[in-house]
């Protein structure tokens, strides 16, 4: 077991199987390549994507289906290629893939989640990218509640 | 914004170090090519917009008490069905997969403080 410092949470305790693995990092952190995914039991359904690499960056995150039920997920090839996810059809959630929304709290404005560019991470190897979807009609700032952000 | 029509195979240039080939066009995908100096970043406007999106996303510090009051009235709003039952068949759904067999790498941790 490892240990980490987290923005949330304190220190934890980690192991290798709970690493989720970039190919690159999410879009503007290319280099936090490895975290891992908390969910305190009494927050659920929320997930806290962790940076093993540096403690305060931590993404507040929902599965996609609690903020869109219906939501299409449409994987590129080289996304695909990148969770080394099958290129010859697109994966099923919950089945292939956990696939996360990242949410945006800002004071004063509502809470949103960026439906364009899920966290999919494949569950047979824990690979994971932040894929722009090719679905164009998926916003980066979908209004997940309209009440003004719980910020601190 | 300046607007022109181009036809396949057809280039825009912008300044003195700028390039837009039209590669090929096929149904209401195309294909550009770019030539740019290093210097000067070319990416996706969606990539850019996520980017900043991450950015503003990973600055966020929130409440927690207030935020899972929030998160309640919104699960309260959209659905008739009991809250926690929902919740734990969507959180079973999307983290673990129907297949139990697949545990999805999630670390159950303490509520922050």
């Amino acid at each position: 077991m490892s240990k980490c410092l987290t923005k949330y949470h304190g220190e934890i305790e980690y192991s290798e199987n709970d690493v989720v693995q970039f190919e690159r990092g999410p879009f503007g952190f290319e280099s936090n390549s490895r975290f891992i995914m908390l969910v305190p039991p009494t927050m659920t359904p929320l997930v806290f994507l962790q940076s093993l690499s540096t403690p305060g960056l931590c993404f507040l995150a929902l599965p996609i289906l609690v903020v869109d039920r219906n939501y299409k997920l449409t994987l590129g090839t080289e996304d695909r290629r990148a969770a080394v996810l099958p290129v010859e059809r697109q994966p099923v959630i919950g089945e292939d893939v956990l696939c996360l929304a990242i949410l945006t709290l800002q004071q004063g404005l509502p809470t949103t989640a960026n439906l364009m560019a899920p966290v999919v991470v494949n569950l047979d190897n824990r690979k994971a990218v932040q894929a722009i979807s090719s679905e164009g009609s998926y916003s980066h700032r979908h209004i997940f509640t309209q009440a003004a952000a719980a910020c601190s | 914004m300046l607007v022109m029509r181009r036809r396949t195979g057809e280039a825009v240039l912008i300044g003195n170090d700028i390039e837009i080939h039209i590669l090929s066009i096929h149904r209401s995908n195309v294909k550009i090519g770019i030539k740019a100096p290093r210097s000067i970043p070319v990416c996706a406007r969606e990539v850019e917009l996520v980017r900043q999106e991450n950015l503003v996303a990973a600055l966020s510090m929130y409440d927690p008490p207030a935020f899972m009051s929030q998160l309640r009235q919104v699960f309260e709003r959209d659905s008739v069905q009991d809250i926690s039952d929902q919740k734990t068949d969507m959180k079973r759904e999307a983290l673990n997969g129907k297949d139990q067999s697949k545990e999805a790498p999630c670390r159950q941790v303490q509520s922050p403080r």
